[in-house]
């Protein structure tokens, strides 16, 4: 592979957006990331699209919007993952020679609330029983993991109240409200102990990148280019199936296991490990899930990561600043746009165009950690 | 291939659902758990007749019809679980 950077990125504010179509929740953001490289949209080789609920053409429209230039465009729908899998399919389509350069595109106008949803249609008598919904899988792994590491309550809402403290500082966040400890622990009983700022809200919004080759690079000039250094992707294998009777997307959601798997890949394909890391973005539907992952990531000692947290460890001064925009729990979850949401962010750390949520210390090394339907896309970039 | 399971099992975890779950035909709130059963696997199960301040990870439940209302009027049986003043399983 030859080396592949990001040459810009481009958010739409998250939210909920009922009148726009796709190509009005998606323009804004593909727009900002064309200007951000400084390309014009005739000189993008190919186009991938992320979006989990989508007609056939959405994908053309949102691209075709800005030219009918002959290019191919692809949909990529994998759920939560939709455009993180987008962006590794173009990083690879560029890193392999194929085209110079590559326009990633992630939206979604979400269709309703994970809160009373199964994961999988056509498990009938689970929903009928309702012994199954997402929440309740949370509520019961919340309860078990606070009784095998001694974890208090608090413990979740810090994961909470650290993304709100991000979140309050990003322009684009759709739950922009500074939270405190009693204000999660107080907010409306979910799955308990789960509360409802434990969960991530729904969301309407987009994110675009524009990656490319090294010649590319110079030929827009990109002031600073962010290097994509590695790639690890991957699906539950048989040892990960430890998941409840529905769905089986595999038991990662609650063990890490596939993403410790993948981040050994990663982290070897990179050359780094985890203390070399300086910002990461993690999939955090639930506060529950960030310390699954800081844990399977590297980012601490197995069991340790609720106190990890409680010690500001995930704060901009901390050991990992993480979910720097204020994650899928504040920054909201917008599906298909998620991935891509997460790459601009980093990229924005790299540079130092974080605003009022920049991290000190001058990161250099960022990781984004995607999840969708019980698959990973994970990514590591690099301020060359 | 149809396989026998034990009707007693042990508590993983259980939790209180405070919202209904869309195309469910039971309303919240209820309590839901996981419960492993000696044969090996574990199952969730609507856990019923038990005071939640009583509910305990570790603590023996049984297994008992549970009824559940259809929409069109209709009932259906399932299944449900409750503390069990019985002996210990081993899980």
């Amino acid at each position: 592979m030859r080396p592949v950077f990001v040459a810009g990125v481009g958010t739409r504010p998250f939210g909920r957006w009922p009148d726009e179509s796709f190509e009005d929740v998606s323009y804004p953001a593909v727009s900002a990331a064309l200007a951000d490289a400084n390309a014009p949209f005739p000189d993008i080789g190919m186009a991938f699209c992320g979006v989990a609920n989508s007609s056939l053409y959405d994908s053309r429209r949102v691209v075709q919007q800005f030219g009918w230039t002959g290019i191919m465009i692809h949909s990529v729908a994998q759920a939560s993952g939709s455009s993180a899998a987008a962006f590794r399919l173009a990083y690879w389509t560029v890193g392999a020679g194929i085209v110079d350069s590559c326009l990633v595109v992630g939206y979604e106008k979400s269709l309703g609330g994970m809160l009373s949803g199964t994961l999988q249609p056509g498990t009938r008598y689970l929903d009928v029983l309702g012994v199954d919904p997402i929440p309740a899988r949370l509520g019961l792994e919340m309860r078990k993991r606070m009784r095998d590491y001694d974890e208090p309550i608090e413990a979740y809402a810090s994961v909470a109240v650290q993304a709100s403290y991000y979140s309050s500082r990003n322009p684009n966040a759709h739950m922009r409200q500074e939270l405190t400890l009693d204000d999660v622990l107080q907010s409306p009983p979910i799955s308990d102990p789960l509360t409802l700022h434990m969960c991530c809200p729904v969301s309407d919004g987009a994110a675009a990148a524009v990656i490319c080759s090294e010649d590319q690079v110079a030929q827009w000039d990109v002031a600073v280019p962010i290097e994509i250094v590695a790639a690890a992707c991957g699906s539950p294998d048989a040892g990960d199936l430890v998941s409840g009777p529905g769905a089986d997307i595999g038991g990662d959601f609650k063990t890490g296991r596939l993403t410790r798997r993948l981040a050994a890949e990663l982290y070897e394909r990179a050359g780094v490990g985890p203390d070399d890391i300086d910002v990461a973005q993690m999939h955090d539907p639930f506060a529950f899930a960030t310390l699954v992952d800081l844990e399977a990531l590297g980012f601490c000692a197995e069991g340790e990561a609720g106190r990890f947290v409680m010690d500001g460890g995930i704060a901009p001064t901390g050991r990992i600043p993480t979910n720097t925009d204020g994650g899928l729990l504040r920054k909201g979850h917008a599906l298909g746009a998620t991935g891509v949401s997460q790459i601009a962010e980093v990229v924005k750390q790299l540079r130092g165009d974080g605003g009022e949520r920049q991290v000190p210390g001058d990161p250099r090394i960022g990781l984004t950690h995607s999840s969708g339907a019980g698959m990973l896309n994970m990514h590591l970039l690099r301020r060359p | 291939m149809p396989h026998d399971l034990s009707s007693r099992g042990q508590v993983h975890s259980f939790t209180r659902l405070h919202r209904t779950p869309r195309d469910a035909w039971v309303s919240a709130p209820y309590v839901l758990a996981e419960i492993g059963l000696p044969d090996g696997p574990s199952v969730y199960a609507h856990l019923v007749d038990t005071a939640w301040e009583d509910l305990r990870i570790g603590m023996v439940v049984e297994l008992v019809p549970f009824v559940v209302g259809a929409p069109d009027g209709g009932k259906v049986l399932a299944y449900a679980f409750r503390a069990s003043p019985g002996e210990a399983v081993r899980v």
